[in-house]
């Protein structure tokens, strides 16, 4: 009889997993020194199922200190919230990691790279990574549809290492640094204009990965075109500020050229440029013809007075 | 008269059989030629990771190969066995590594059959790569070079010569420095459209689309129950099939249609298209407004759309803002309506 119902329960166990979506932190290590970083890859099983949206809580010990995230891997296309550190709230007392992107056109398989979330072993002792139940996997049918999900965990022993020296400490977190020497994917800089947005100005979007070590930060410059040469600008001589995307230009007659650097965690880049929309707008062309105007005009004017002159002098 | 009575019998009988013969096969003809939900009918159902030739989709990339193809085992489940993994070729020096050394860049060629002429478009994560024209054999690849090592999202999709858009094909890549991978024999699935928003239960509705030349179409109708019908596709791709509506109930139905290629070759399905079985029927208009979740109304779901959205993510919403970027009318802007973004996304 207790085989039967220890049967059934698999059974059931089974059944009612059938077709979930699994999310899993991996980790290799079973054990860590004090103040050692750990990269933890949250990895996605579809199951069969195709998917094309998450949003993923992840629940960790104390003991841990959370560090910084690596998305080189990560089949989601695009971050509607990149992994950060939430505070405790109604639904989960302690704090959590969340982040939330979809993978356009969906995708199917196991073993999808989410995310890698670094975290730093701050104390001894059992540390522990959990996905936390509520978060969401939906499917790619156009509806929205959110899918059962297992929301697996994993632990690893945390060491107490007596005395640690800093370049022991430095040796240690070197071991994550990641090898790097592509540059960022090319990339699409998007100009758009929305009445209901940002009042109506135009913006700039952009987004692009980094295979590696994934994309640090973004930066910007607006350079007004030059008239006289019409050349591009230098980039090596121009002074960049960090920006995110979406950005509100700050020309909003689109005459200049926006110079988009997108910087890898390894301080490669990728430069792409949008070119002024632009180039002479109906006030250059008055400014230019008021122009052509007074200087006909003066020409004219020097050659009577010089005509005059000659037939005075006769 | 009783003689005449035989005699008029003997001709009413098999006249009256004919016809009532006719009614009865012209009834059932259109009834499903295959048995639903069982295994080994050759179409991947719900429970099944596959069924004979038929994958869903998917191929040994989703499951982290670098080639090879997928079979199908007795049970509908899938085997492995001729997945490969193909080793970083050439490159010299080998990894990916090590500061100072000249970057070994990967390749990929793509190739398959969309539809003839149709324009397929290739998407790498999210965004568009290439474009190009299928063949009139419906025959299309690309070669993308230069490609750092890391894991891509390849996406496909065509377009026909009515502008009707196929499913999107989409599979993962791992990519080593200095490899090169092949993924080829990709079947995009058919376009589809119906000639009717609403048909009167009784009369027939045109359910058509374009596919691969001289295929077999698989057609799906589903309502209370998923009911399959089959026909082929002409020369130049073109499918009609003309679904009698007395089989259906009253009501909203949904079709869509894979394609199989000298039965080695299933698509995935098509872009689901509905229709209302009712009282009158309807033409279907052409949809002159652009798609919800197109919401710069440029004909093209991509990243400005995603910002769009983005900037209204858990944010109260206007009654602008409510109309136009809450795609499933619930009165915000979160993961659903992403997901539906994602679902029509085009690059």
């Amino acid at each position: 009889m207790k085989k039967f119902l220890f049967l059934l329960t698999i059974i059931l166990i089974v059944i009612k997993s059938g077709n979930a979506a699994i999310i899993e932190p991996k980790i290799e290590a079973k054990e860590l020194k004090e103040g050692e970083f750990i990269v933890i890859p949250i990895y996605l099983d579809t199951q069969f199922e195709e998917i094309n949206a998450i949003e993923v809580y992840v629940n960790f010990s104390d003991n841990l200190v959370f560090r910084d995230y690596l998305d080189g891997k990560s089949v989601i296309t695009h971050w509607i919230e990149k992994p950060r550190v939430v505070a405790p709230s109604a639904h989960y007392m302690a704090s959590q990691i969340t982040f939330s992107g979809i993978i356009a056109g969906g995708v199917s398989g196991r073993n999808l790279n989410l995310v890698e979330l670094v975290f730093e072993a701050k104390e001894s002792g059992i540390a522990k990574i959990e996905i936390d139940k509520n978060s969401k996997v939906l499917l790619n049918d156009g509806l929205g549809t959110k899918t059962k999900l297992i929301a697996l965990s994993q632990s690893f022993n945390i060491l107490y290492i007596k005395n640690l020296s800093r370049s022991e400490l430095a040796l240690l977190r070197e071991k994550i640094k990641i090898k790097d020497n592509f540059p960022p994917e090319p990339f699409k800089i998007y100009l758009a204009k929305n009445k209901e947005i940002f009042n109506g100005k135009y913006y700039i979007t952009f987004e692009t990965k980094d295979k590696q070590s994934g994309i640090a930060y973004y930066e910007i410059i607006e350079k007004p075109i030059n008239f006289i040469f019409l050349a591009k600008p230098d980039i090596k001589n121009l002074s960049f500020k960090k920006v995110e995307s979406p950005y509100v230009l700050e020309d909003q007659s689109l005459r200049s050229y926006v110079v988009v650097k997108a910087v890898d965690k390894a301080g490669n880049e990728r430069v792409e440029i949008l070119y002024p929309q632009r180039v002479l707008v109906l006030e250059d062309f008055l400014t230019f013809v008021i122009c052509l105007v007074i200087l006909v005009g003066l020409m004219i004017f020097g050659i009577k007075y010089k005509n005059t002159r000659n037939n005075t002098k006769k | 008269m009783n003689k005449i009575l035989k005699i008029s019998l003997f001709f009413l009988i098999p006249i009256l059989s004919f016809f009532i013969f006719q009614k009865i096969k012209s009834a059932s003809v259109t009834v499903t030629a295959i048995v639903p939900g069982v295994c080994g009918n050759g179409v991947k159902e719900i429970g099944e990771q596959c069924d004979g030739s038929d994958f869903g989709g998917l191929t040994c990339f989703n499951f982290g190969y670098s080639g090879g193809s997928l079979s199908c085992n007795p049970g509908c489940t899938l085997n492995f066995s001729g997945c490969t993994y193909a080793p970083p070729s050439g490159g010299g020096g080998g990894g990916s590594g090590g500061g100072g050394g000249a970057p070994s860049y990967g390749k990929i060629i793509i190739s398959g059959y969309a539809q003839p002429k149709s324009e397929v478009t290739l998407m790498l994560d999210g965004t568009i790569k290439a474009t190009t024209i299928a063949g009139a054999d419906a025959k299309f690849s690309f070669i993308l070079d230069n490609l750092s090592p890391g894991n891509y999202l390849f996406t496909l999709y065509s377009e026909d010569k009515d502008g009707r858009r196929s499913s999107l094909y989409t599979f993962p890549v791992k990519l080593e420095a200095g490899q090169t991978i092949t993924a080829g024999n990709i079947l995009l699935s058919p376009t589809i459209d119906v000639d009717k928003a609403e048909v009167k239960r009784g009369d027939f509705i045109s359910i058509f689309g374009f596919s691969q030349p001289e295929a077999n179409i698989l057609i799906s109708v589903s309502s209370d129950e998923e009911l399959f019908f089959r026909t082929t596709s002409t020369k130049d791709g073109f499918y009609l099939y003309q679904l009698g509506t007395d089989i259906l109930e009253k009501g909203d139905h949904f079709t869509k249609s894979k394609s199989i290629l000298a039965n080695q070759l299933v698509s995935n399905y098509s872009r689901v298209v509905s229709f209302k079985v009712g009282d009158k029927s309807l033409t279907k208009e052409v949809e002159k407004v652009c798609k919800k979740p197109d919401l710069n109304c440029d004909k093209k779901v991509n990243l400005i759309d995603f910002s769009i959205l983005a900037y209204w993510y858990k944010r109260p919403l206007t009654k602008e803002a409510r109309q136009k970027v809450d795609l499933n009318g619930d009165g915000k802007v979160d993961l659903i309506d992403f997901s539906i973004m994602a679902y029509y996304w085009t690059g």
